[in-house]
């Protein structure tokens, strides 16, 4: 016997769409993660500056301002920005008050800032706050060189004490030291990478979304095989229907598995994640469930779209619950069992879903069982 | 006339079709409300909780002096002014065995020699141990006290500079350190206190327009989007080959088809989402007015059709049945990305920001958020006018060409 078996028959005519969505969730993921990187880089909180000082000490805390990579900043009249404020076109508008020079010089710091705000302005606390800490420098340093005139003049050396200096020295000494650091480790594992405790989108997350649905779109040999004018030919068989369905579960696994070898190296490669041999069971296990989802389900319905249309509405819940959209923090503290929902998330925290795997196992076993010729 | 019989014929199908289909029907109804709710909910745990029980951290003070204590009680007592965030001082082992409980997010320690390195100009490195099982709240933590870090790092030069200058003087180093000491602590209550610096103001234009009546509409307009979708390819069936050469021979175009698809979406799309619509309003207590309605219910109708028009032209142009879901999908999810509903627009990146005006769901979305939040009292239909006008001539147009091709 040379001939091919029968689980072969349908790969070989369909070889082109298999390989398709075996990588598209692989391509996908690349060009979601380099476009949200460049576009990420690219958005800036656009915020209106008004500078009513004149003095180099205000233009200093613009020019300041300006050079910070989160804000791109228009200058305008407070009139015209508080407008654009009110059809929410600024995020914020920051007034440099008259005079700031002077009671900077003089020690003198209340409300020397006007800060405007719209209610729907959802990056004003990180942006006052960078403002805040850059005019906050200046005044400090007006404040040290205060204190070290006050100094000078108890011990009778007022005639050296030199403002330009004592500024210039203090900003030497903040830029050339970085004196306070902080450090960041998750406990004692050694090996987890330090400075990245969260992103915006996490690759796996996007990884498994597409995964979801390619398995979907995969699977529906299953119903294909299955329909009735198919099924008549099994009566003539030594095999049955359920045994080779099965086969072809493993052979389908086989590839997905090995499209999986080649996400990991893309995700080393390309995306430059840490792949870890501790990532490798996870994924498989993943991968197992995600496919005996897709087989059981693909079991139940006669109807292609609506079995592609369930896969899509699969992968956007399951990614939901993972927690890869809105991160899961808060609510898994009040109710574990959460967790559990979702295979996804067991990928993100590179565990295991056993839940799941056992859940779909049994149902298998089940339908293997299972005497009769009629699907379930 | 003909046609339009035709086109009438199949609106009237379809209607019968989906009352069949009522269970999926169902569904479509519930799966994206479920799935938004779901959204809202998780953000909403996401926020609520940390209102509640805010954010602990522990507090090592492995130094012991003076300065240091100083600092852990200043810390202590600002933070606890907030809600959302609790230092409390412990020892290490105390700190490592709350973080295995998961009763603490996030434990920083002053280091042996804080304040020595400190007065000195050594840098410091101020050890932060996140619990592995909360990472957002260690995330949190860690910017603040990395902001801390920086303001006291600010003024740890100043105080540096100082110290520099009064070993200038004459000063006895007894002196000196006492000075130095009281220099620190007028430093950092100074810096503590850098609130002061900002005078600020809230602009409220209208008072709907708060950022929870903002995402509630474009709540509301994702799952209208999500519908159009999902009600047109649900009209589509599974019709076979051999039925379709039999309507070709019956003289019936694809484009009857599509024509009758479109209108039993767009109708029953809009009577859901006007009914919804009418329950937002009414929960969010918005003044809305028969004028407004109607000015609302036509910027709805123009975006569906231009919406319904992409997908359908997806659908002419794509042969392979999976890759015309898939694009769809892809095709519903940037729409709604650029129409700002997840993000506001203003966030946008500049390049984006550009083709915002010439993009057919920001637009309406903007037009909306303005009737509803805003109160405005007139309207533009001009630019979706024109561009439903160029979706229905687009797709006419690739109908027609691809009747002529396949005869």
């Amino acid at each position: 016997m040379n001939r091919l078996p029968a689980q072969f028959f349908r790969l070989k005519k369909e070889w082109k769409s298999v390989i398709c969505w075996l990588l598209a969730p692989i391509l996908l993921t690349v060009f979601v993660m380099k476009t949200f990187g460049v576009l990420q880089d690219e958005s800036k909180v656009p915020i209106a500056l008004i500078v009513e000082d004149s003095s180099s000490l205000a233009m200093q805390l613009a020019e300041e301002i300006e050079k910070n990579d989160m804000l791109s900043v228009r200058y305008s009249e407070l009139d015209d920005a508080l407008h654009k404020l009110k059809q929410h076109e600024l995020d914020s508008v920051f007034v440099i008050r008259e005079g700031y020079g002077g009671s900077v010089l003089e020690n003198r710091r209340n409300g020397l800032i006007e800060a405007y705000s719209s209610n729907r302005s959802f990056a004003y606390p990180a942006i006052s706050e960078t403002i805040m800490s850059l005019a906050q420098q200046d005044i400090s340093r007006s404040k040290a060189a205060g204190v070290i005139r006050q100094l000078f003049q108890e011990y009778g050396m007022e005639e050296q004490w030199d403002y330009e200096e004592i500024i210039q020295r203090s900003e030497e000494k903040q830029k050339n030291e970085s004196l306070l650091r902080t450090s960041f480790s998750y406990g004692k594992q050694a090996g987890q990478p330090d400075e990245k405790p969260m992103e915006l989108l996490n690759s796996k997350a996007v990884w498994a979304f597409f995964t979801i649905i390619a398995a979907f779109f995969l699977f529906d040999w299953m119903i294909k095989e299955s329909r009735p004018s198919m099924q008549v030919r099994w009566l003539y068989t030594s095999t049955s229907f359920k045994s080779h369905a099965v086969r072809i579960l493993g052979l389908y696994s086989l590839l997905t598995v090995l499209s999986d070898v080649i996400t990991l190296f893309v995700f080393h490669f390309v995306l430059q994640e840490l792949v870890t041999l501790s990532f490798i069971l996870p994924m498989l296990t993943f991968r197992v469930t995600l496919n005996l989802f897709a087989f059981l389900l693909a079991i139940v319905y006669r109807q292609l779209l609506l079995y592609y249309m369930t896969g899509m509405a699969a992968a956007l819940l399951l990614t939901v619950i993972g927690g890869a959209i809105v991160p899961l923090d808060a609510l898994s503290r009040e109710a574990k069992w959460v967790e559990f929902l979702s295979p996804v998330r067991s990928l993100m925290t590179t565990t295991i879903p056993i839940a799941w795997l056992m859940l779909l196992m049994l149902l298998l076993v089940a339908w293997m069982m299972k005497g009769g010729r009629r699907i379930a | 006339m003909q046609s339009i019989r035709r086109i009438l014929f199949f609106t009237n199908e379809y209607l019968k079709q989906l009352k069949k289909k009522r269970e999926t029907l169902l569904l479509l109804f519930l799966f994206p409300i479920v799935l938004i709710g779901m959204l809202v909910g998780l953000a909403a745990g996401l926020i609520i909780p940390a209102e509640n029980s805010p954010i602990r951290v522990a507090l090592i003070d492995e130094d012991q002096t003076k300065e240091s204590k100083l600092i852990s009680t200043l810390l202590t007592e600002t933070a606890n002014e907030q809600e959302y965030i609790e230092i409390f001082p412990a020892s290490e082992e105390e700190a490592e065995l709350l973080i295995e409980r998961n009763e603490i997010s996030t434990a920083f320690s002053l280091p042996k020699n804080f304040t020595d390195d400190l007065y000195e100009g050594e840098s410091v490195t101020i050890p932060m141990i996140g619990n592995p099982s909360r990472p957002i709240d260690s995330f949190i933590a860690k910017q603040l006290v990395d902001s801390l870090a920086r303001y006291i790092a600010a003024a740890q030069a100043n105080i540096l500079v100082i110290n520099d200058y009064a070993k200038e003087t004459s000063m006895p180093r007894e002196e000196r350190m006492e000075m130095m000491f009281e220099q620190f602590v007028d430093f950092t209550l100074f810096t503590l206190g850098k609130d002061k610096l900002l005078d600020e103001e809230v602009l409220k234009n209208a008072a709907t327009s708060t950022p929870m009546n903002y995402f509630m509409l474009a709540g509301w307009f994702i799952v209208l989007t999500v519908w159009l979708l999902s009600f047109y390819i649900v009209l589509d069936g599974d019709e076979s080959k051999s039925m379709g050469t039999r309507m070709k021979l019956f003289g019936v175009s694809v484009g009857q088809r599509v024509a009758g698809r479109l209108l039993v979406s767009l109708f029953v799309c809009s009577l859901l989402a006007g009914f919804t619509f009418f329950l937002m309003i009414k929960l969010l207590q918005v003044e809305f007015y028969a004028v407004d309605m109607m000015r609302f219910a036509l910027f709805t109708l123009l975006y569906a059709f231009i919406l319904l028009c992409g997908i359908a032209f997806i659908d002419v142009w794509v042969p392979s049945k999976k890759i015309v879901l898939f694009l769809q999908c892809i095709f519903v999810f940037i729409i709604v990305l650029v129409s700002g509903a997840l993000l506001p627009t203003l966030y946008f990146p500049q390049s984006i920001q550009e083709l915002l005006p010439y993009l057919f769901s920001p637009i309406a979305l903007g037009w909306m958020m303005d009737l509803v939040l805003e109160g405005r009292n007139y309207a533009s239909y001009t630019s979706l006018t024109i561009y439903s006008f160029i979706a229905f001539f687009l797709l006419w147009l690739s109908l027609s060409w691809k009747e002529r091709w396949s005869r």
